[in-house]
């Protein structure tokens, strides 16, 4: 009799476990992470406690740009706690490259542009034998008429077609400092600039990778800070 | 079955049932819904599967042939590849092109300079060479500026 009893529990073990395991393999279908389900479910729960977002990489660029590696172009300086690229070039953030990070939040305060055709924040990014693969948010007043947009590199070429655009042509784009963020969530990725959603977009091509800074003409722009963060 | 789950005397007082309880019925019950619930994993753990790079192998490669031409129509040698495939060839001359070894599936064929590329989507049959035509590759001027 206590045998029967104990398969019995046995059972239910593997049913729990089985449901649990299908539950997981749903989520993973649509591209939605076991701990991000767990977490908006916690966050109900617990008032938004359960899941505090972590600082994954950051730089408020009081010293040099050691913490960056330049992939194209030169990088430009540091100055009074400001990081301000020259007016073509790419980098990436050294720290963010560690691992396979794959979702998360980013961001860039007071991005200053002065002058020129605007400057993008990479997310997803690595450089690869064949140049760099990811995708840019772009902060753009030289993509007619003004605009948000998203882009997309596929070994080191830039697509030409941006995969997601937000046109703003009364946009004040210049001589005013702004804080940029992008959330990378699986496959959709939103950019906030000033905490204000301008573009959402969706992609699978790149499921993780790093973040940089790209400026390309004759751009003049200085960055406070950059700061990446788990996702809440 | 303990004493104490016996059945009394009086549930008996007409006769024995026409049908005794089967104490296996719910073992039997969980069993059934075991079973169900491993086939619906397997489901899903295939579903999961083929969509990973080893997955879209197992469903086999096909082939892709084209021409790049430029703005004008002239044949343009660009470099043609397939996002998430390694290998980068270059159109000929006349801008033809031939690609094997592409997974099966919905793919993304890229056709590029050394700076920009245009994407175009594609459906790869394994074992079939899909014939696109003419695709166009038009040079962004300047990245990021008034394409």
């Amino acid at each position: 009799m206590k045998k029967n009893h104990g398969q019995g529990l046995a059972e239910y073990a593997i049913l729990l476990a089985l449901i649990a395991v299908g539950i997981a393999l749903i989520l993973q279908l649509y591209g939605i992470s076991v701990y991000e389900a767990y977490c908006s479910v916690a966050d109900r729960v617990s008032g938004g406690k359960a899941c505090q977002p972590d600082e994954i990489c950051g730089d408020d660029f009081s010293s040099d740009l050691s913490g960056w590696t330049t992939l194209e172009g030169k990088p430009g300086n540091t100055l009074n706690g400001a990081y301000c690229p020259s007016s073509y070039t790419r980098v990436i953030n050294k720290c963010s490259t560690n691992g396979s990070l794959e979702d998360y939040t980013v961001s860039l305060n007071g991005a200053n542009l002065t002058s020129g055709w605007g400057y993008g924040l990479m997310f997803r990014a690595e450089n690869t034998p064949n140049g760099m693969n990811g995708y840019v948010f772009q902060y753009d007043p030289g993509y007619s008429p003004g605009s948000f947009i998203f882009r997309k590199w596929v070994n080191g070429r830039e697509l030409s077609v941006p995969f997601a655009v937000a046109k703003a042509p009364n946009y004040s784009w210049y001589n005013a400092p702004r804080d940029i963020e992008v959330v990378v969530d699986g496959n959709t990725f939103t950019a906030y600039v000033d905490g204000k959603a301008v573009l959402t977009a969706t992609d699978s091509t790149y499921t993780s990778g790093g973040s940089g800074i790209r400026t390309w003409d004759s751009t003049l722009v200085c960055f406070d800070e950059f700061e990446m963060q788990s996702n809440p | 079955m303990s004493f104490e789950e016996s059945p009394t005397l009086d549930e008996y007082k007409g006769g024995l049932p026409e049908k005794m309880p089967d104490p296996s019925a719910q073992k039997k019950r969980v069993r059934f819904i075991l079973g169900i619930l491993l086939a619906v994993v397997l489901f899903l753990g295939g579903a999961n599967f083929l969509q990973s790079e080893a997955g879209s192998l197992l469903m086999g490669t096909g082939a892709i042939r084209g021409k790049v031409v430029d703005a004008q129509g002239s044949p343009f040698q660009a470099d043609v590849f397939v996002i998430g495939v390694e290998q980068i060839i270059s159109a000929a001359p006349d801008g033809s092109f031939f690609m094997e070894r592409i997974p099966a599936g919905e793919q993304s064929l890229v056709v590029a300079n050394a700076t920009s590329g245009q994407e175009y989507p594609v459906k790869i049959t394994a074992g079939q060479t899909l014939d696109i035509g003419q695709v166009q590759f038009v040079v962004a001027v300047t990245p990021g500026a008034g394409q």
